[in-house]
């Protein structure tokens, strides 16, 4: 187990979504790997890092189900892509933003450590580990009984599903997508809703490439078609196209190629 | 075990009910009758029935319900249990067992729902009843009918030792098809192959009803479960989608509804109507089907009845000023599905009126109630690493996730999960599962090119494959529909296989599992809060 660096003081917390745009694309320096994630026991809650040629990386906070970060899991590698910054280190890790990360589905026993908060303090955190308070619970049914109107004119339209790789879970962030989709098929009456899977990969920084296993998208596919019906799109409306050959991946922005889309044609 | 009259100065009317309760109640006399709704009701009683309602309650009695006798279960009644009484509440008012599918032997073994569904056991069974059934019938009561009442049918009936799992834990035998089949019969290519590496009850390695039989099944051993409080239950949570499972929620197959998958240990049923064919089919021995309209009427009942501890022996009565508001039958009667956050419904509601200042000098009963308090903090707010649980770990939240108890038990008043069904808590599975060398034991082995279970891996060793036998992925093995948390106290042993005795060992199978380091201070204040749900 390495060690990681200590931090003296209080590192500020910065929102993950922060513009990297700014940076040109080829100044940009990504990293994309696959390596044990390692979860750091500070204080509020903690907080989580991967390791890579032993160096750590921070990836962020364990947050909610709401959330855009959704944290690895020990006992299983994780896959990571995102981009190097030079902001401070936070939990004692060099800070990826923004970042993927995605749960490699095989069982790997060796990752599994919990390092204790070795001074290191997180700031910005919205709750602790207590439970939800009310305004986000509040603020969170409200956003879910928040309904898009779709008026006419009907046009085609796309709703894309984005899925971690090799995974067929669709957590909530996902599944609100076929959900619209649906909306917008019963809207415009749609005769057409085409289920295209993509069989996405990953292009690692040391070259290794890793695509999807086919069983995967055939899943993926069965499993929107099934929920698209199952939640009131006429079986004959639905038609799945699982593309069995992998889509061009390189490195820049993967996690687009793991996808299937819904394009909806009125 | 005798209690202070719950409210001084309010006794006359309560023991006027009191009164009507023994001339009506037939074996009910036991049963402390507190509503009007009792039909023929007589007025004031003369002052001696206070002394005879003291000896009445400290004399031994059966409270035994008998299926087929004819009872009125009052619209509040009242049953003793180790640490203090339960209260059944009828809003419908008061219940005729006579003739009323849920008390009636509508099979062929003499048992009715109400055989396993006992209201002094919180309307489930507890291992004591199980035993005191025993003694009292030799082993002849239809209780332990050799379908599932005995570690399997073909083994010498009324012997001890073929009754054991329900002797000693009260746990009944589950025999689901193997294969298993869709919702529509059709068969199911499960994930993973199954072998039985041990079965101390022989059931699983039976010609008849095993795995190998003409029918083969595989069995099971799981306790039953609260017919009460089923609108928490039955309530689905999310428009469409099961956030576990990110796949939509089942329906209901007659209307189209959208289902809260949270009944029995598998979720395997979608409805209580179709719950009670199943138990009619398997405890019940029926021939036949249940009518339409026992069925509308079983429902009906269920969802009516109200169940939660209501006195404690040494907390008092749970209802009693000063008040907290989420404890006793009538707040689950009055309670809203929905899920628990901290500032303005916390998953038991409040405990605050109870608090006492540190070093407060305090009678037992406040001592008590002032731990309950700090038990329900425990359980609400107290952090630790919730680690390889699958469906709570595996669905973004992170492994491990650092949160409390109230995280998976998060639903309003009953403290189950409104993100429905099942989760691997690890006590089903090996290693995690508390030692129960009594139980079966199977391997199964998931094909190489599905997903494998998330924290076991391809090879993994069970007592019982929870929602996989229903499902067949190898991501379910093991996991368990979680129950409510109410009436705990009038119904050990706990967990789906009965493997934790006592709210004790309950508590400490979490402490060891995810190494709580809880004080013993905590671990106190914890039992005590669990016991007076
Ligand atoms: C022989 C004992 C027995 C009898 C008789 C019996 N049950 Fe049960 N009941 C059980 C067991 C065991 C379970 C849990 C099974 C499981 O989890 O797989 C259960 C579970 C249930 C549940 C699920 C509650 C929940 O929260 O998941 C309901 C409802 C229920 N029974 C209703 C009935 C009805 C209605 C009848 C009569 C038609 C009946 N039971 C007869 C043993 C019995
Ligand atoms: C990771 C999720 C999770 C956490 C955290 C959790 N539980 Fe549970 N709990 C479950 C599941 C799943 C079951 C059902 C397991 C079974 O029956 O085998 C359960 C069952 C129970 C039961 C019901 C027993 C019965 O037989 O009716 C009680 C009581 C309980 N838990 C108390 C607690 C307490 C106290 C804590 C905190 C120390 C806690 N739980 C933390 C998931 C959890």
């Amino acid at each position: 187990m390495m060690h990681a660096r200590r931090i003296a003081g209080a590192v500020a917390m910065i929102g993950m979504v922060a513009s990297s745009a700014a940076l040109a694309q080829d100044q940009v320096k990504r990293l994309n790997f696959v390596g044990c994630p390692i979860v750091r026991d500070t204080e509020m809650v903690p907080c989580w890092l991967a390791e890579h040629k032993g160096e750590l990386y921070y990836l962020g906070l364990q947050l909610d189900l709401q959330d855009p970060f959704f944290p690895p899991q020990l006992l299983h590698k994780a896959l990571v892509e995102g981009v190097v910054t030079d902001k401070p280190r936070i939990c004692g890790g060099i800070v990826l933003e923004p970042v993927k990360v995605a749960t490699m589905p095989e069982l790997d026993p060796s990752c599994n450590t919990i390092l204790p908060a070795e001074g290191h303090v997180i700031t910005g955190a919205r709750r602790g580990t207590g439970p939800d308070p009310d305004v986000l619970s509040a603020r969170n049914q409200l956003r879910a009984r928040q309904v898009t109107k779709y008026d006419p004119p009907f046009e085609k339209k796309t709703f894309t599903v984005y899925f971690d790789f090799d995974d067929t879970y669709m957590p909530t962030r996902a599944n609100r997508n076929v959900t619209e989709a649906m909306r917008y098929a019963t809207a415009s009456k749609a005769g057409s809703v085409r289920v295209i899977a993509y069989r996405g990969g990953a292009k690692l920084s040391d070259g290794t490439k890793l695509t999807e296993q086919d069983a995967v998208i055939a899943e993926r596919v069965e499993n929107i078609r099934f929920a698209l019906v199952d939640i009131g799109v006429p079986a004959e409306a639905v038609s799945v196209e699982p593309k069995v050959r992998p889509e061009r991946y390189t490195g820049v922005d993967d996690y687009k190629t793991r996808r299937v889309e819904i394009v909806v044609t009125p | 075990m005798q209690y202070p009259s719950p409210r001084k100065g309010a006794n006359w009317g309560r023991l006027s009910l009191i009164g009507a309760g023994l001339l009506f109640g037939g074996t009910f006399a036991h049963a402390q009758l507190a509503n009007q709704e009792l039909p023929g009701a007589v007025g004031n009683v003369a002052g001696h029935v206070a002394s005879q309602r003291e000896q009445a309650q400290e004399a031994p009695r059966n409270p035994w319900l008998e299926p087929g006798r004819s009872e009125v279960i009052p619209s509040l009644a009242l049953y003793d249990n180790p640490h203090g009484q339960i209260g059944i509440l009828n809003e419908d008012g008061a219940v005729q067992t006579k003739g009323h599918p849920f008390f009636t032997p509508l099979g062929t073994n003499g048992r009715a729902c109400v055989t396993c569904h006992q209201p002094n056991d919180a309307m489930s069974i507890s291992v004591e009843t199980v035993q005191r059934r025993w003694k009292e019938t030799g082993g002849k009561d239809p209780l332990f009918a050799p379908i599932d009442g005995s570690n399997c049918p073909s083994l010498p009936q009324g012997d001890p030792k073929s009754h054991s799992l329900l002797l000693e834990k009260g746990l009944f035998r589950i025999f689901l098809p193997w294969p298993p089949k869709t919702a529509t019969g059709a068969p199911l290519k499960p994930e993973f192959t199954l072998e039985v590496v041990s079965d101390p009850t022989g059931c699983n390695f039976d010609p008849v009803y095993g795995l190998k039989g003409k029918n083969p099944m595989i069995s099971v051993f799981r306790r039953p479960r609260v017919v009460g409080n089923l609108k928490y239950v039955m309530q689905p949570y999310a428009q469409f989608f099961n956030i576990k499972l990110g796949t939509p929620l089942e329906k209901d197959p007659e209307t189209g509804v959208r289902v809260g998958m949270n009944l029995l240990a598998d979720s395997r049923q979608p409805t209580l109507k179709a719950q009670a064919v199943e138990a009619g089919i398997t405890h019940l021995q029926m021939t036949g089907m249940m009518t339409p309209e026992q069925l509308a009427v079983l429902e009906k009942f269920e969802r009516q009845i109200f169940v939660a501890q209501i006195r404690s022996k040494r907390g008092g009565d749970l209802t009693d000023t000063p008040a907290v508001d989420g404890l006793g039958p009538a707040a689950l009667r009055d309670g809203k599905p929905g899920l628990g956050n901290i500032e303005s419904n916390p998953v038991f509601r409040f405990y605050d009126a109870w608090r006492a200042d540190k070093g407060a000098k305090l009678d037992d009963q406040a001592a008590f109630r002032a731990s309950v308090a700090r038990g329900s903090d425990v359980f609400f707010k107290r952090p630790f690493f919730i680690r390889n649980v699958t469906y709570i770990n595996s669905i973004g939240l992170g492994n491990p996730v650092k949160r409390q108890c109230a995280t998976c038990h998060n639903a309003s008043h009953t403290g189950m999960d409104v993100a429905p069904g099942w989760i691997d808590l690890g006590t089903a599975n090996l290693p995690t599962a508390n030692v129960s060398p009594d139980l079966p034991v199977f391997k199964l082995t998931c094909r190489p090119d599905v997903r494998p279970h998330p924290y076991l891996g391809r090879v993994i060793y069970t007592h019982d494959p929870g929602r996989a036998i229903i499902s067949g992925k190898c991501t379910d093995i093991g996991a368990i529909t979680m129950q409510q948390m109410r009436g705990l106290s009038a119904r050990a042993p706990y967990f789906a296989n009965g493997s934790a005795a006592s709210l004790d060992d309950l508590v400490s199978y979490y402490d060891r599992r995810f190494n709580m380091g809880l004080t013993s201070t905590e671990r106190q204040d914890l039992i005590n809060f669990l016991s007076v749900l």
